[in-house]
């Protein structure tokens, strides 16, 4: 998209405002949504145990609730993590276009080259699913080049919907030196440069500001995960305020 | 006094990372086989568990499955799913993330439930339970109630931390031990890097430490024994 085109409510709808902390109590993702909700984001992206919660939450909106499943290892065989699709459809909001699957790919096959394994399992959740939309996560951070050209075209042929590059999480390299960095316009001009029209782009990880966000949306992502969209969308409010 | 014999089957260790290839995980149990007196355990990716079981048969070491790791987030269903896949591929250990959200919500009893559901899956089949109360986000009040919270299931082990940048220190391990007396087994994990730091978890009432390099701590206790001597 041309970011010139970039209106505030093109920007709310391209948004999964995220929390994954671990420590959440109720009431602090309670307040999540509300907020989320108030901005009128794209979608809620939580884990698993959330869905429940947050469903209930959005019953009279037209946002979306997104699971992340095998999160945030990616290194789980496949049965588990159709076990999780499956519960957060059974457990998940009833109109199918109302839930979204973010799933970890399994990198430990990648980097062994059992591609056919990689294909084989995103083929079951985009099953499981049953035409909600399916988001492989690729954790660029954790892959070359060539790495994340090839996790790209697997996603495609595996009928998924979208290239998510990254869980966000940054413990990976601990205790060695942090493997985290936070996801690039390049990583994802390089995805669409594999995919083209055929998959869409979540760009996630490190977008913590407005520029941030821009640069990822020129090179071409069609959505933007992050924790802090709030923030993003106050700093879009402000430039506007100073341009007019 | 510091005497080797000390730290026998004390460590346990693991190879979680969502970029390793099979090939890496037989070299790291081939290094676990070397330091075997002095492992009790080792965990692996949910994925390469099968793999890490058939590698450990035959030893004397555990073989340890991960449940809702490293952040939970998965509901007691989903918890039991994970176990039982456990148990099927050969774990004799599981190492699992409490439920921290019931907990800092203040439902203590959906706390216990969540462990007792997974202990109803693998009671019998497994040797050992730890729980994950994840001690980087609890106040020390916060740390002493989990601990009798987790005591007074039938797991058998309290892990502080799971690694990943989760920081355990001497105080919490002792504020857990004072609250659990010998009723459970503690483990230390997070940011044990050196001979010195594991002296004094055990010191302060762990009974075994997790690390994700065990062998540079036990290569430094046998050079401190030797010096000992």
């Amino acid at each position: 998209m041309n970011i010139s085109e970039i209106t505030e409510e093109k920007l709310v709808k391209m948004i999964d405002q995220t929390n994954l902390r671990p420590d959440l109590n109720e009431e602090e993702m309670k307040k999540f949504v509300e907020e989320a909700k108030k901005y009128n984001f794209y979608g809620v992206a939580v884990m698993p145990l959330w869905v429940p919660t947050v469903t209930k939450m959005l019953d009279n909106s037209d946002m979306k609730i997104i699971a992340a499943i095998g999160f945030p290892l990616g290194a789980i065989p496949t049965e588990l993590k159709v076990a999780e699709t499956r519960w957060v459809i059974e457990n998940g909001p009833s109109s199918p276009d109302k839930l979204e699957i973010d799933v970890v790919m399994n990198l430990t096959q990648l980097k062994s080259e059992n591609y056919a394994a990689i294909k084989n399992e995103i083929s079951e959740i985009v099953k499981t699913a049953e035409g909600r939309t399916v988001k492989v996560i690729i954790e660029v951070p954790l892959l070359t080049r060539k790495e994340i050209a090839i996790a790209s075209l697997l996603s495609a042929a595996a009928g998924a919907h979208f290239v998510k590059t990254a869980t966000g999480f940054r413990g990976w390299g601990f205790p060695g030196p942090s493997l985290w960095r936070p996801t690039t316009a390049e990583d994802v001009a390089l995805i669409k440069s594999v995919v083209g029209d055929r998959l869409k782009v979540k760009a996630s990880g490190g977008m913590e500001t407005l520029s941030d966000v821009l640069a990822v949306i020129e090179a071409g992502a069609d959505r933007i995960g992050t924790a802090y969209g709030v923030q993003i969308i106050n700093e879009y409010r402000k430039l506007k305020e100073v341009q007019k | 006094m510091i005497s080797l014999s000390m730290f026998k089957k004390r460590f346990d260790t693991s190879l979680i990372e969502p970029n390793v290839t099979d090939k890496k995980v037989k070299e790291f149990v081939e290094k676990c086989k070397e330091y075997s007196e002095y492992i009790a355990g080792v965990a692996f990716n949910p994925s390469h568990l099968e793999l890490g079981a058939r590698l450990l048969k035959d030893t004397d070491i555990d073989t340890v499955a991960i449940v809702a790791y490293p952040i939970g987030g998965l509901p007691t269903s989903l918890k039991v799913k994970y176990a039982e896949y456990a148990v099927k591929h050969g774990a004799q250990q599981i190492d699992m993330f409490m439920d921290l959200n019931s907990f800092k919500s203040k439902n203590y009893e959906k706390v216990k439930e969540d462990i007792r559901a997974v202990l109803r899956v693998v009671n019998g089949k497994i040797k050992n339970l730890s729980v994950i109360p994840a001690a980087t986000f609890l106040t020390d009040e916060e740390k002493r109630i989990a601990a009798r919270l987790i005591a007074e299931t039938d797991a058998t082990i309290i892990k502080t931390n799971d690694g990943f940048g989760a920081i355990t220190t001497v105080e919490d391990v002792g504020i857990i031990k004072k609250e659990v007396g010998d009723s459970i087994k503690i483990m230390a994990s997070g940011g044990i890097f050196t001979a010195k730091l594991a002296l004094a978890m055990f010191d302060a009432g762990a009974d075994l430490i997790a690390t994700a390099n065990p062998f540079k701590i036990i290569d430094e206790f046998k050079r401190l024994s030797k010096w000992v001597k």
